[in-house]
């Protein structure tokens, strides 16, 4: 809830870093959605 | 503002209320079965404690707009949570909500009672029209817009709409039903999925293809009831009207003793009943008025496969059938809608060619064009003669033994 | 501004010239700028197919067009208006707003976030193609359902691809808000001092992300029915066509949330500034947010009562939907509760939020009566639907984009609206949408079907005064476009303050006006009275807005 990261700029390479891991969390996520939802139906 | 018309609407929903109760232009109709007359109540409530919570809730922001403006309110308060007016607006609500969900729970589970029913109609929703099977009864027809209201509605038809009867919602060939029965309809459809609906006769069910949905419905008042197919279902969906005629039970019965009494008895398909079913409809004149002018012209033709299928009485009711069934594409013309890809079928190569390409096209469908299979021999028969010998075309007789042949 | 040296590689600090800008950028306001824009052009498009329905309908009989072709206006004016208008509207409103109102100094992922908007031109591109194809475009409803919209000719694929666009469009937006605000707030913005509107767009991105992949699912089933013999939907091949209804209104039930939760944000932050009064129980609003967000997934078959569930299925879906009422509820009395005792004036942003809050509470009583499952056998796919989702998606949503032009663009371009001409479109509007949608009540109830081109005589009245408000509407919305245009983006308008209303608070508000090009380069240090939510006096007593 309180976690400052204290580096706003998307161009900071750590953030960037971040950034990208939680991007590809989240679009894993919908993906496996609908993979699992496919597969589930076929 | 908002205020002013919220109200304004509530007087006239009041109004009807206190007006005539059926066919109201402003309200729900109370309709004529016990649970629509049940919904409606739940309707009113409902709508009542909707009016009570908009009293509160507005009268509270318009009296706030009106005393909290800065100009009469210029030192705003500084409270911004209260756990208690919070709790309080959460439980209230609940508590209201709890006394509306018990009433309609209620009904929903009586509507979905369908045992000891008297009898069992199955009804076929297709593209664009009804069949409705009686399957006690033995009795089986389709029910089509009529044609007053089909040739008014095409694109600048010229047709005064006001002047024809029942615009839109008049068929060749109505549900009759019989007062006071408890009547079972199971619902199903041909192509697409369809939605039967009769306001004062029941809520809708939707007609889905590969299922079969259950209604009943148990007509209080003897009358004619009108409604229409309430989901999209392509092109025509709004030309697929419902009447629903309910008779006193001895006319009922006589209904169906004409409607038996002209059923062939031997190999006679549900095809051949619906051509007697018209004929019998028009005898006693339980169809539509204006919808059965032309329907009635088949009184004098041949029935099913009898052999006498002349060319003019196949033109003769060839019309017929396809004012019914064609011309909504093809154009009662014949020359097709090319922006819409409906083809002509002036000089086309199917109507003009062999025939037995084009009763299988009938038969089978294409494309956009479903299929008419579920027409008898002589329908086919006698429309495929009269394509094959209107507008120019000039391409012989096809008799019903031919489409039996194909079929 | 001066911090350029410390960021000694990555950009320059203006934007590049000519159109190239636009094609290239990733700066979160021209991507914002840029779907605005867009969403405005579809919305004007939408608008213009909604009044070749309306002109149909003015009376009975069939005077302009062909049943078909009136089928694929409404199907396309769904489309447009809800794929089109107001997604990327809010997309855009996130864009311009969350980095500035979180304190950093873009999107987390900025050129996902020009991939995002230009898939878009593309995908409607595609959609709207189809009107020129041979059988015309998609028109079996935006719900596309089998079997019916099998029956859709060349223009099927194209539905199908243009919808698998917008879904990866929408859903690379979803990631990109979710990053960002979990990932790069200032310091001290911890999640419960965050604006609403933040709030709202983070729970809507959660929606977003979990339900799109499902109609992207849905979609492809239809087009390997269609075109690869499988038969996931038709009763023929042994599928079944309404399990197609339940995975759509699986997706369908959140999306209706993913047009509202952002109007709710933009709504709970207008009323606090021209109430000059804190929001009433922010955590209450969070809460019933995150409520809303949680049954919408629990109440799809509401939107398909009459397919003939078992009488347990109904029974549920309708308590469940009732319940989404309380939450509903306590958003509107927190609204009212941050009016009472306040200091109001009223503006235009303000006139919208108003008009939002006592409007969109119709839209919810009417859907308070469309829960009632046996009742809903009556109203369902009747005109009272349709005057229903309208009056929760114009007056609703659309409203609450409106006012949040009004309220932000003298921010975006330094330049305030003419404030006579907005009261003037805000009057009309809400004069001609009401004249518009409360007769379709009515029709409903009478009897009137949905998705009809023509209709028996008794319906008339309705339909000529729902269709005179159409019209006035629309035309009414080129007052609002000219405002916009010329005093603001053409800078004829008054200079604006950075400040600009009186009440408001938050880190956008502390930024000059017009916005600099690049904003919060390094993080801001958030002082507590830009905070709107309860949270301020953890830290700090005296925070109120100073009366004038």
């Amino acid at each position: 809830m309180s976690e400052q990261p204290g580096k706003v700029s998307p161009h900071d390479p750590q953030v960037a870093r971040r950034n990208v891991r939680l991007a590809l969390l989240l679009g894993g996520v919908a993906l496996a959605f609908f993979v699992a939802f496919f597969v589930a139906m076929a | 503002m908002e205020k002013a018309k919220f109200q304004a609407a509530a007087a006239a929903l009041l109004a009807a209320m206190a007006g005539v109760a059926q066919a109201s232009p402003y309200n729900l109709p109370k309709g004529v079965t016990e649970l629509t007359q049940e919904v409606y109540g739940l309707h009113m409530l409902i709508f009542w404690i909707v009016c009570g919570i908009g009293v509160v809730v507005f009268g509270a922001m318009i009296y706030s707009i009106f005393a909290h403006r800065k100009s009469r309110h210029p030192k705003p308060a500084d409270f911004h949570e209260s756990i208690p007016v919070e709790i309080a607006w959460t439980v209230i609500p609940f508590i209201i909500l709890i006394g509306m969900a018990i009433p309609a729970a209620g009904t929903l589970i009586k509507m979905e009672d369908t045992e000891n029913s008297e009898f069992t109609i199955k009804v076929t929703g297709y593209q664009w029209k009804w069949q409705y099977e009686y399957i006690d009864q033995d009795i089986d027809f389709f029910s089509t817009l009529s044609t007053d209201s089909n040739e008014a509605r095409q694109l600048g038809s010229g047709v005064d709409v006001y002047k024809v009867d029942n615009y839109l919602l008049d068929v060749d060939k109505p549900l009759v039903l019989p007062v006071g029965a408890k009547v079972r309809l199971l619902l199903t459809s041909n192509d697409v999925i369809h939605a039967w609906w009769v306001p004062e006769v029941t809520g809708k069910k939707d007609a889905i293809p590969g299922y079969i949905n259950k209604m009943w419905i148990q007509i209080e008042e003897p009358g004619v009831y009108r409604g229409q197919c309430a989901e999209l279902c392509g092109r025509d969906h709004g030309f697929m009207p419902i009447v629903v005629e309910a008779l006193p039970r001895e006319e009922f019965e006589a209904w169906v003793a004409e409607q038996g009494g002209r059923m062939p008895g031997e190999d006679a398909g549900p095809p051949q009943m619906a051509s007697a079913a018209r004929v019998a409809a028009a005898d006693i004149g339980v169809a539509s008025e204006a919808g059965m002018s032309d329907a009635g012209a088949g009184a004098s033709e041949p029935v099913g496969d009898a052999p006498a299928a002349d060319q003019a009485s196949l033109m003769e009711q060839g019309e017929t059938v396809y004012g019914n069934y064609c011309s909504a594409c093809h154009q009662a013309n014949g020359q097709g809608m090319a922006a819409a890809n409906f083809p002509a079928l002036v000089d086309s190569p199917i109507v003009t060619g062999p025939a037995d390409a084009q009763i299988q096209q009938i038969l089978q469908g294409k494309g956009a064009m479903p299929a008419f299979g579920y027409l008898s021999d002589m329908d086919i028969a006698s429309v495929i003669t009269y394509t094959r010998n209107s507008w120019g075309n000039d391409a012989g007789v096809v008799t019903p033994a031919d489409v039996a042949a194909q079929r | 501004m001066s911090h350029a040296a410390t960021h000694d590689e990555h950009h320059d600090h203006g934007p590049e010239a000519g159109i190239m800008r636009w094609i290239k950028t990733t700066n979160h306001k021209d991507l914002g700028t840029l779907y605005l824009w867009f969403s405005m052009i579809m919305f004007f498009i939408g608008g213009l197919m909604s009044l070749v329905i309306r002109a149909e309908l003015f009376e009975p009989g069939l005077q302009f067009v062909q049943p078909e072709f009136f089928n694929q206006m409404t199907t396309m004016h769904a489309l447009v208006m809800i794929f089109g208008g107001v997604m990327p509207a809010f997309v855009g409103l996130a864009n311009w707003m969350i980095p500035m109102m979180v304190g950093c100094s873009d999107l987390a992922l900025p050129r996902v976030n020009n991939w995002g908007f230009w898939i878009l031109p593309f995908a409607f591109g595609l959609l709207l193609s189809t009107l020129f194809m041979d059988g015309g475009a998609p028109a079996a409803g935006w719900t596309m359902y089998p079997p019916l919209v099998l029956q859709t000719g060349d223009a099927f694929p194209f539905l199908i691809f243009a919808i698998h666009l917008m879904g990866i469009s929408s859903i690379t937006g979803a990631i990109n808000v979710i990053v960002t605000i979990l990932n790069m707030r200032a310091p001290q913005m911890t999640l419960l001092k965050m604006p609403l509107f933040v709030w709202s767009w983070l729970i809507t991105a959660y929606l977003l992300l979990a339900v799109m992949p499902v109609l992207a699912g849905a979609v492809t089933m239809l087009l390997t029915d269609k075109y690869f013999g499988t038969s996931f939907f038709t009763a023929a091949g042994g599928g079944d066509p309404v399990m197609f209804q339940h995975i759509f209104w699986f997706f369908g039930h959140p999306e209706v949330y993913i047009l509202i939760l952002p109007a709710f944000g933009i709504v709970s932050t207008i009323i606090p500034t021209f109430a000059r009064k804190r929001l009433f129980g922010y955590d209450s609003m969070v809460y019933a947010m995150a409520s809303i967000a949680f049954l919408s997934f629990i109440v799809w078959a509401h939107h398909m009562f009459t397919v003939g569930m078992p009488l347990a299925a109904e029974l549920f879906f309708m308590f469940a939907t009732m319940l989404i009422a309380v939450p509903t509820g306590v958003k509107v009395f927190n609204w009212i509760a941050t009016m009472w005792r306040g200091s109001m004036t009223f503006e235009t942003p303000m006139l919208f939020a108003l008009g939002f809050v006592f409007l969109f509470t119709i839209g919810g009583f009417s859907g308070l009566m469309l829960a009632i499952a046996p009742v809903d056998f009556q109203y369902h796919d009747s005109y009272f639907v349709v005057a229903h989702f309208h009056y929760v998606l114009v007056p609703g949503a659309v409203f609450s984009i409106i006012a949040a032009i009004y309220y932000w663009i003298p921010k975006w371009t330094g330049h305030m609206y003419n404030e006579r001409l907005g009261q003037i479109h805000f009057w009309l509007s809400a004069i001609f949408i009401n004249v518009t949608f409360f007769p379709q009540h009515f029709a409903g109830l009478a009897g009137m079907p949905r998705r009809i081109p023509d209709y028996a005589t008794q319906f008339t009245d309705w339909n000529v005064i729902s269709s005179v408000g159409a019209f006035v509407y629309f035309v009414v919305q080129f007052v609002w476009a000219y405002n916009m245009i010329v005093n603001c983006i053409m800078k004829k308008g008054e200079p604006a303050t950075s400040r600009v209303w009186e009440g408001a608070h938050g880190l956008e508000w502390t930024v000059p006006s017009p916005a600099p090009y690049h904003t919060f380069e390094e993080p801001p240090v958030l002082d507590e009275s830009e905070v709107q939510g309860a949270h301020a006096d953890e830290h700090q007593h005296e925070v109120q807005g100073k009366p004038a």
